[in-house]
């Protein structure tokens, strides 16, 4: 072979260069964008205030005091007080230690499971691609909040079984959605190119078919977050899951959505803020992270 | 393989050299259609051999399966019946872990550039994963190394960081080329891998490959249309016309003396770059259908020479001189060329 | 003699990406006359697929005409807003891009995305979309036309797809075609009935082509005018025989030169000899 010239070649180790991959952080750090900022911002800033606030407040968040029932707001309690003489201010911002640790850890479930038998449905289109569709029309036929009552009334009212219910109902979308991009990712050129390279089936989903695929589940990923707060107080209205004092915005806004007709807005109002800036945030933020994956596809 | 055919190929070699790499022997492969009875006949009874340090060419009508069979003899696409031979290994039943480990020795170039790049490997990336996968090369080695890939092919460093739509398609197919090349594999398929690359360039590339191939003694299956690439770079040429092989002998004869009408054609439709020399006035008509067969020469929907006997039966490849096969009634041996009009 | 169809002076396009801002092409000037073939030559990665997307307002994202104008038929295109654009596009200009099957979406039939393209810009009703989507498809060569038009992309061979986009580009009877490399993967029979077709319709219903090739072999024999592009700019360009006969620029020399690889076939022959 003919040796390049020598100045060239001396260049070769200053070839700057990501050696392996360059990873998603990389990619992402290099990719942020403001709806990716914005979303976890707002974010990390309900999470601090709800350990922040209670902390230093002077009212407990679950502590009633019916001798200051139905306050409208004021400087000694910002966002009112309720029937019962909670102060509404420290329990809004306590209400996310429950919720988005629900809300996380049942949507991430049900994404993982989701993912998974949506990788392997798309991959082995006969039995487990049938097996796995067919559940999934089961488990979404049945109407959301039935489904879950039903679960919890067999499991037992725990927060735990709150988090296998989010799972149960979300896991069927994120494998439709998987599976139907892993269709046709599993059809392109260089996936065939992959095999013919000498990569192993693992490596083949983990490194080509995968990172693919995962586009429309991660912006669903954000939608579901927004349900899923949304579902938790449904639940909680029906008297499933989070039982009262604890504080948790869904069962704030439902308690006082009978007072709005009485003028006593506030019951409800802020603790509705709170819940539209979470759901808004996972939206923008699932938005963010795809936005910052995408590497311009044609 | 003790088929005479090979024999012509490598006449000027020493015996020894006629082990074979590449052996393609009854190959079938249909797909199903949707919705129909009929299935796509892509491949049917298509056989071959390629000697160690040659190359075939491949050429035909498009979708008449050249890379179907490209893919089946990598094993990228199961047969339906057909037994495949590369480096002495046979692909057809190996298992899948084994096949893997094969595959530094023989590699591909698809015809899609573009669809043959993860859109989410950067060249760099491209490049360096079949060295991941069989190398130990890591680090500034593995830098060195696909440094010195990307310049074989005359691609820039410059281009190492970019994803494959922010390159050119002549830039995406050297990437391929560099690709393929990394492992230095033994066997090498090309599908089409000059098409979108400018004369200069194309030229360099098939420089290359001769070049690479004259000191690691490769074997080369070339896939192309281009009848100019192939006669620079093919010893022998298969012609395919509706996933059968309709002739297939030493490159230059087969050219300059075609024994199958649709070879014929092939050749009387090639462009000159001299705007003073006309093109040919050849354009194939007539239908034909992929899907159906209706027992006859796979040519008859367009043959100019077609009888009532072609309809009969598929004619066999049939020797027209020594290493110089058509399927085609009219071959008989020896003296057929002359009853071909227009060969003068 | 009748205005150009299509005429693009003075295009500066840079694309600004990850790393930086790269300027693709530099002051790029052709013109297309009305029922002519235009061929563009050159160098790859030189620019002539930027020049076709730019000209159809199709540049990838990042990417920004930063001098210049495009004329089709005497209107500017520069500056139309995204609508008019696309009015355009498939009405009055039939595109064809340099890989096919990314024309092409994966999950939708062949026939499915014609009749898209017809609904957007015909007034027929769907026995007419068929019968002319399968007629179109015949023209490119393509005979079995119920197989082709339910085939999903990833089922067709290369050629196969290559003509569904060409007979795509041409559904709504296009004034101008711009056609990138759009018969590179087909053989030379097809590609002969294809390059007859364009001849045709060149004549009986004046349109221009624009036509991005490697083969000279296609500008020697069906272009009239030519230009060779080299690093973002033509480096020469007018009528093909005086191009191709008497190159005036070093890059056209070599290009025509290298053309037919005769000296490679030399070499393999005296390897072979060796
Ligand atoms: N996955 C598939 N499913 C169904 N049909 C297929 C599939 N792959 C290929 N075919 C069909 O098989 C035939 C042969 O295809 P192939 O890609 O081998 O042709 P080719 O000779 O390479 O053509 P070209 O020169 O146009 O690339 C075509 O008719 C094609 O439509
Ligand atoms: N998104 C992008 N970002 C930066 N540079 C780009 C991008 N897309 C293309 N380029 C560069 O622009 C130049 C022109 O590309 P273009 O596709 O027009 O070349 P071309 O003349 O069509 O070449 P070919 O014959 O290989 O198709 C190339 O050098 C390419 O690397
Ligand atoms: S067998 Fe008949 S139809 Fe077939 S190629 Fe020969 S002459 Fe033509
Ligand atoms: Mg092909
Ligand atoms: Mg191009």
């Amino acid at each position: 072979m003919n040796p390049p010239p020598a100045g060239r070649h001396e260049a070769a180790p200053e070839f700057v260069l990501p050696r392996h991959s360059e990873g998603f952080a990389k990619r992402l750090r290099r990719n942020l964008n403001p709806p990716l900022l914005w979303g976890a911002f707002i974010i990390f800033v309900l999470a601090l205030g709800a350990y922040v606030v209670p902390a230093i407040w002077q009212f407990g968040a679950e502590i009633a005091n019916p001798r200051e029932a139905l306050l409208p707001p004021s400087v000694r309690h910002p966002f009112g007080t309720d029937r019962s003489g909670f102060d509404i201010f420290v329990r809004v911002f306590h209400a996310p230690r429950i919720d988005l640790t629900i809300v996380v850890l049942g949507v991430g479930l049900g994404a993982l499971i989701g993912i998974v038998l949506g990788v392997a449905a798309g991959f082995s289109r006969r039995f487990m691609g049938e097996f796995s569709m067919r559940l999934a029309d089961i488990v979404q036929a049945f109407p959301l909040l039935i489904l879950a009552i039903a679960l919890v009334s067999l499991g037992g009212n725990s927060l735990t079984n709150v988090v296998f219910v989010l799972a149960f109902v979300n896991a069927p979308v994120f494998l439709r959605l998987v599976r139907s991009r892993v269709l046709t990712v599993r059809e392109q050129r260089y996936i065939q190119a992959a095999v013919a390279l000498g990569n192993s089936t693992t490596r083949l989903v983990f490194r080509h078919v995968l990172p693919n695929s995962l586009g429309p589940a991660v912006v669903q990923f954000g939608v579901s977050m927004g349900y899923g707060i949304l579902t938790l107080a449904g639940l909680a209205y029906l008297g499933v899951g989070v039982q009262v004092p604890t504080p948790e915005w869904g069962s704030m806004i439902l308690g006082g959505a009978g007072y709005i007709t009485t003028g006593q807005w506030w019951i409800s109002i802020f603790p509705g803020i709170f819940l539209a800036s979470a759901v808004f945030a996972f939206n923008l933020l699932s938005e963010g992270i795809e936005q910052a994956r995408e590497v311009h596809l044609r | 393989m003790s088929d005479p055919r090979n024999h012509d190929a490598s006449q000027d070699t020493a015996a020894v050299d006629n082990a074979v790499a590449i052996a393609v022997e009854g190959l079938n492969k249909t797909f199903p259609t949707r919705r129909g009875v009929l299935d796509v006949v892509a491949a049917e009874d298509v056989g071959f051999t390629v000697p160690y340090g040659r190359t075939l060419g491949i050429v035909g009508e498009s979708g008449s399966g050249k890379s179907t069979v490209a893919r089946c003899i990598l094993g990228l696409t199961p047969v339906d019946s057909g037994r495949i031979e590369v480096l002495g290994r046979s692909i057809t039943d190996a298992p899948a872990k084994a096949l893997r480990s094969w595959r530094s020795e023989m590699q591909i170039v698809f015809q899609e550039p573009y669809e043959s790049l993860n859109p989410r490997y950067h060249v760099w990336e491209a490049v360096a994963e079949p060295l991941l996968l069989h190398t130990d090369l890591r680090g500034t080695d593995l830098a060195r190394r696909v440094h010195e890939l990307l310049e074989q092919v005359a691609l820039s460093p410059d281009l190492a960081g970019r994803y494959p739509h922010e390159l050119s398609g002549g830039q995406q197919q050297r990437v391929n080329i560099a690709r393929a090349l990394a492992t230095s594999p033994r066997v090498l398929i090309l599908d089409e891998p000059t098409a979108s690359l400018d004369v200069s360039v194309q030229e360099g590339v098939l420089r290359l490959l001769l070049r690479l191939q004259r000191e690691l003694n490769l074997t080369y299956v070339l896939i192309s249309h281009d009848l100019k690439a192939i006669r620079a770079v093919c010893e022998r040429v298969a012609v395919m016309y509706l996933g059968r092989l309709v002739e297939i002998g030493p490159t230059d004869e087969v050219l300059s003396n075609p024994k199958h009408p649709y070879t014929e054609f092939l050749i009387g439709a090639e462009l000159s770059v001299d705007p003073d020399v006309a093109p040919a006035a050849s354009v194939v008509r007539g239908e034909v259908s992929t899907t159906e067969r209706t027992g006859g020469c796979v040519f008859t929907g367009r043959c100019p020479l077609v009888t009532s006997a072609c309809h009969k039966a598929q004619p066999a490849l049939t020797e027209a001189t020594p290493g110089h096969d058509a399927a085609c009634i009219l071959v008989k041996s020896e003296s057929s060329a002359s009853r071909r009009p227009g060969a003068d | 003699m009748t205005a150009p169809a299509l005429v693009v002076r003075d295009l500066s396009v840079e694309i600004t990406g990850r790393d930086g801002v790269t300027p693709v092409l530099d002051g790029v000037g052709l013109e297309l006359r009305r029922g002519r073939m235009h061929g563009l030559v050159g160098e790859t990665g030189s620019g002539k697929s930027m020049t076709a997307r730019s000209v159809i307002g199709l540049l990838p994202p990042g990417g920004r005409v930063t001098a210049g104008s495009v004329q089709l038929g005497g209107r500017e295109l520069l500056g139309l807003d995204a609508d008019e654009l696309r009015e355009m596009r498939g009405a009055s200009i039939g595109m064809v891009f340099q890989n096919p099957r990314t024309a092409l979406y994966p999950m939708i039939t062949i026939e499915t995305q014609m009749a898209n393209v017809l609904k957007a810009h015909l007034d027929l009703d769907r026995r007419g979309r068929a019968a002319r989507i399968r007629e179109r498809l015949r023209l490119v060569g393509i005979d079995d036309v119920d197989r082709i038009a339910r085939s999903y992309p990833h089922e067709l061979s290369g050629g196969l797809a290559q003509r569904a986009v060409i007979a795509t580009a041409l559904l709504c009877d296009p004034d101008v075609l711009i056609a990138d490399e759009p018969t590179t993967g087909l053989d030379a029979t097809i590609q002969r009935q294809i390059l007859e077709l364009i001849a045709f319709l060149q004549s009986e219903l004046s349109l221009s082509v624009l036509i991005i090739t490697h083969d000279l072999g296609i500008v020697a024999q069906y272009c009239d005018t030519v230009s060779v592009m080299h690093d973002g700019r033509v480096v020469e360009d007018g009528d093909m025989r005086q191009v191709l006969l008497s190159p005036q620029h070093d890059y056209t020399g070599r290009l025509i030169a290298a053309s037919d690889l005769r000296g490679l076939h030399a070499q393999r022959v005296q390897d072979a000899r060796r």
